[in-house]
């Protein structure tokens, strides 16, 4: 989710920049249909990097790069120990997303700046010896995204919006998306948050044309709820800690998924 | 910064990356759905010409979906018109109906068959698909006894929703693909294929379902009953 700075532009020769760990192993699916249904318990790993850089006071540049992606998925074996099917894990470089942030409207109460995101088909989506288990979606999709925000409380705390259009290509369907977060700094060395996020398919693809094998791809809808909470160990550098769940969602694992991070400014 | 602060990230630092590299492959222990206790009659017979004979059979299969040997006791509704022995041997005397009931600890299957001037066997049985979960899978399927072997056939009308490792189990349950026979890996996400099945591995009648199913992530995608 490249919306760290909400609706500020990051100024001229400033930066953020994270090193995260997210993880997510369930063995619950929310299926099409919305309802949980049992899978074989799958697991994702991604270890990323966020960064975030001005090149003016209104424009910058921010990537996300899983640079190292790993997908399990356990064996099934009946009570008397036979092996229903294998198991399989795959590792590989992520699908990264390139973005560009303009700042619309700023040094008002309410700041407004557009991004465009390129999402990077760098992963693999057929991987390990099963061919199911995905890195990424196989899809090159670009995404146009408008972010307000306002401070409050004298700036110590924000509040940040998103909506946006996520427009894929072979066959999967585009996406509508907003987000909302409201967060507070709690003294010197803690700032917390929470955050809600949607997508939400347009259902102009076809189910039976993706050439993804995979069934996380295509489709995928869901509102999640994350706290956040961020510890500052100096100034410009600060490990953060969050947990997002689904509030409701189609074809994404049903169990919450835990991100750790470094993170420090410019 | 402070050494300890130091120490601190850089051992946080390791610990993410090991997380993700040695994240391991576990294992999942299913509990395997019961299905009813089956009989089926192999071989459907819509008429029998008066004055010959017919051998019948029948599978038994137990609640784990696996097939048994079994001494199944044979019945006829109209002996005077449809005899049968105790080893499933039948015989038409007259013009008329019968219904043949094979019977095994409970588990029954039956058939109905007219006394004629000519025996006619069934040799094909169809069916249709629906989506399960919420996932597409819809048209018509076939599976026809043929040159020695079974071949189960999905018409030009058959698509389904792309999904990872699915395959084709013909099944006695319409959920789950306990007892099941695995007939291949998915030719085509539509269209028009065919799946040849060795007499070894099943016969025409013993398996009432045709299931799409998701192997690695033990999901159905899509089932089939036939009709007939």
């Amino acid at each position: 989710m490249t919306w760290a700075g909400g609706g500020w532009p990051i100024p001229k020769g400033k930066g953020y920049f994270k090193l995260s760990e997210y993880f997510i192993r369930s063995n619950g699916y929310f299926a099409p249909s919305g309802d949980v249904i049992d899978i074989a318990t799958a697991g994702i790993y991604i270890t990323s990097l966020y960064g975030e850089y001005g090149i003016t006071d209104r424009f910058g540049v921010i990537a996300y790069v899983p640079f190292f992606s790993r997908a399990t998925l356990n064996e099934q074996v009946d009570r008397n120990g036979n092996v229903l099917a294998q198991g399989d894990a795959v590792n590989s470089f992520g699908d990264t997303d390139i973005s560009f942030k303009y700042g619309l409207i700023t040094n008002k109460p309410i700041v407004v700046s557009a991004t465009l995101t390129f999402g990077l088909p760098l992963g693999n989506d057929q991987g390990g010896e099963t061919g199911v288990l995905q890195t990424g979606d196989g899809e090159f999709n670009t995404m146009i995204a408008l972010e307000a925000s306002r401070g409050i409380n004298g700036g110590k705390g924000w509040i940040n919006t998103l909506v946006g259009y996520n427009n894929r290509i072979n066959n999967f369907s585009d996406e509508f998306r907003w987000g909302l977060e409201i967060g507070h700094k709690f003294g010197k060395k803690w700032s917390g948050g929470i955050k809600f996020y949607s997508v939400n398919s347009l259902n102009n693809g076809s189910d039976f044309e993706t050439p993804s094998n995979g069934i996380f791809s295509n489709n995928i809808e869901y509102l999640s709820f994350t706290p956040e909470v961020n510890y500052f160990i100096k100034e410009n550098l600060g490990i953060s800690a969050s947990i997002g769940g689904a509030l409701s969602a189609k074809r994404v694992l049903a169990s919450p998924g835990y991100s750790l991070g470094v993170f420090m400014t410019l | 910064m402070k050494s300890s602060e130091n120490v601190m990230i850089k051992h946080g630092l390791l610990g993410l990356m090991l997380l993700s590299i040695s994240s391991c492959i576990g294992t999942d222990v299913v509990d395997v759905e019961l299905v009813d206790e089956r009989l089926a009659i192999d071989t459907r017979l819509t008429s029998l010409a008066v004055g010959e004979s017919y051998q019948f059979m029948a599978d038994y299969f137990n609640n784990m979906g696996e097939e048994e040997m079994a001494t199944v006791n044979w019945s006829s509704s109209n002996e005077g018109v449809i005899s049968i022995s105790a080893e499933g041997l039948a015989e038409a005397h007259m013009l008329g109906e019968a219904t043949i009931t094979a019977e095994y600890l409970g588990a029954e299957d039956m058939v109905t068959i007219s006394a004629s001037d000519q025996t006619v066997e069934m040799t094909a049985r169809t069916g249709s698909f629906m989506g399960a979960n919420n996932y597409s899978v819809n048209g018509d399927f076939n599976l026809l006894e043929e040159n020695g072997q079974l071949l189960l056939t999905f018409e030009s009308n058959f698509q389904a929703s792309t999904g990872p490792g699915l395959f084709i189990f013909l099944s006695n349950s319409p959920n789950s693909i306990t007892g099941a026979l695995e007939v291949g890996a998915i030719q085509a996400s539509r269209g028009e294929q065919v799946y040849p099945i060795s007499l070894a591995n099943a016969g025409l009648n013993t398996y009432d379902y045709v299931l799409v199913w998701c192997k690695p992530f033990g999901v159905l995608f899509g089932r089939g009953r036939f009709d007939n």
